[in-house]
């Protein structure tokens, strides 16, 4: 093979930056970037020179919805979970005028109880399963996993002298078709991190030494992907139920 | 703090997962992005789309922006018009939805007046647009500002496939050499 011409080289990268290279081209052009730093010179000093006129497109505002899509999309991935006692999740007293999950236990909330009917027999179901058909390893930690309106929607038991996660999902709605449950550990800093999908029933995990030690002061989400889990290995879809990791008893 | 220190700075909290900061920077760019989104997409439904999708690539990778290596504008412009061109693939670039909207879009052929008011660099690469001919100048900035591919700049213009090939090729080394110090 001989030695590519470099003014051939710089004319791709001129042409990758302009993106007159497209498709199949484009593709392995940008691998080859990844792999030759060189290569990567040409194309930033491309960037450089290029660069100013994006600067000059026409400034055109997006609607308002944008920004809230975005904050809702990074919003449950980055939440820092704040850390209270099962206890207080369900009976503690509301400290805002309008009791929600974050401000008040589950005993106070109103939309809480107003589904109560529905959500009642939810925890009834997962408190049975939870008691009657949990291994029988004592859960050393437990993790309540609410909806955007604060249903409880799915119990999480951890037993983190044994690492190991339960949970059942048959109680949970079905992902809508083409698409898949993930459920992540959200560390206290850092990415969230993939525990694999959520199958219809029930599941029972090993866990390592630190996926341990991040639930034991961290939380648990589980977001909507594309069919087979997330292609980045990050959150992509909304988050649809999450909840902080609690010591149990 | 100037303007292009200002976006680094938003960008470096970003990084270090600060969302306000993420905020502020959507705040002093998105109008821009989302014009230059709209400008190739033709649009404004899938212009959202590539608007969202640079944010979230921003906030996942800010920790790679080296402002040694461009300023945070151009960064953020790479990864949009990047989007743009992988929905493009995905989709094709269908008729818009809405024709006089497409219309209405201002035509940055002769090279936007508004890099003359962008600082000293934009103003460099404006002298030197300046000197292209016409015909060659208008192929380059369909290319950047519509995202057309040579075919397309080609059936644009009525001209032929290879002639705008090499328009464009020729521009781009002439612009180089325009702007070496």
């Amino acid at each position: 093979m001989t030695e590519p011409d470099p003014d051939r080289l710089d004319g791709l990268a001129a042409e990758y930056v302009l993106g007159t290279l497209r498709g199949p081209a484009r593709a392995r052009f940008e691998r080859l970037i990844e792999s030759d730093p060189a290569l990567a010179q040409r194309v930033d000093a491309w960037a450089k020179r290029l660069d100013p006129l994006a600067e000059a497109a026409p400034a055109i505002e997006p609607p308002a919805r944008s920004w809230t899509a975005i904050e809702q999309r990074i919003g449950a991935a980055a939440a820092k979970p704040v850390r209270r006692s099962l206890f207080e999740l369900l009976f503690g007293r509301p400290t805002a005028a309008v009791p929600s999950l974050a401000t008040a236990g589950l005993w106070y909330c109103v939309s809480f109880w107003r589904r109560v009917g529905i959500a009642g027999t939810a925890i009834a179901a997962l408190l049975f399963v939870y008691l009657f058909v949990a291994p029988p390893s004592a859960p050393t930690h437990m993790a309540l996993l609410a909806d955007a309106e604060h249903k409880p929607v799915l119990m999480v038991s951890l037993d983190l002298h044994h690492d190991r996660l339960t949970l059942d999902a048959a109680r949970l709605p079905a992902a809508e078709a083409g698409k898949s449950l993930e459920l992540w550990i959200l560390p206290p800093s850092g990415n969230p991190r993939s525990l694999g999908l959520l199958a219809n029933g029930r599941l029972s995990l090993p866990l390592d030494a630190k996926s341990a030690a991040d639930l034991a002061q961290g939380a648990l989400a589980v977001s909507l992907e594309p069919a087979g889990g997330s292609p980045t290995g990050l959150p992509t879809g909304p988050v649809l139920y999450s909840g902080p990791v609690l010591p149990a008893g | 703090m100037s303007d292009a220190a200002l976006l680094a700075d938003y960008l470096a909290g970003a990084a270090k997962g600060d969302r306000h900061a993420l905020e502020r920077l959507y705040r002093a760019t998105a109008p821009q992005l989302f014009g230059l989104a709209v400008g190739i997409l033709r649009r404004r439904d899938l212009a959202e789309e590539a608007l969202q999708e640079t944010f979230m690539a921003v906030w996942r990778h800010a920790a790679r922006f080296d402002p040694q290596r461009g300023t945070a504008l151009g960064w953020m412009a790479r990864i949009l018009r990047n989007e743009c061109f992988d929905l493009l693939a995905k989709r094709g670039r269908e008729t818009p939805l809405d024709p006089e909207f497409a219309e209405s879009l201002p035509d940055l052929t002769d090279g936007p007046e508004a890099l003359t008011q962008s600082g000293e660099e934009a103003a460099r690469l404006k002298h030197c647009l300046d000197q292209l001919e016409a015909q060659p100048r208008a192929s380059l900035l369909l290319a950047y500002y519509q995202g057309l591919t040579f075919e397309q700049v080609a059936a644009r213009l009525g001209a032929p496939l290879g002639t705008v090939k090499s328009w464009i090729r020729r521009s781009l080394v002439r612009l180089k050499g325009c702007l070496e110090p």
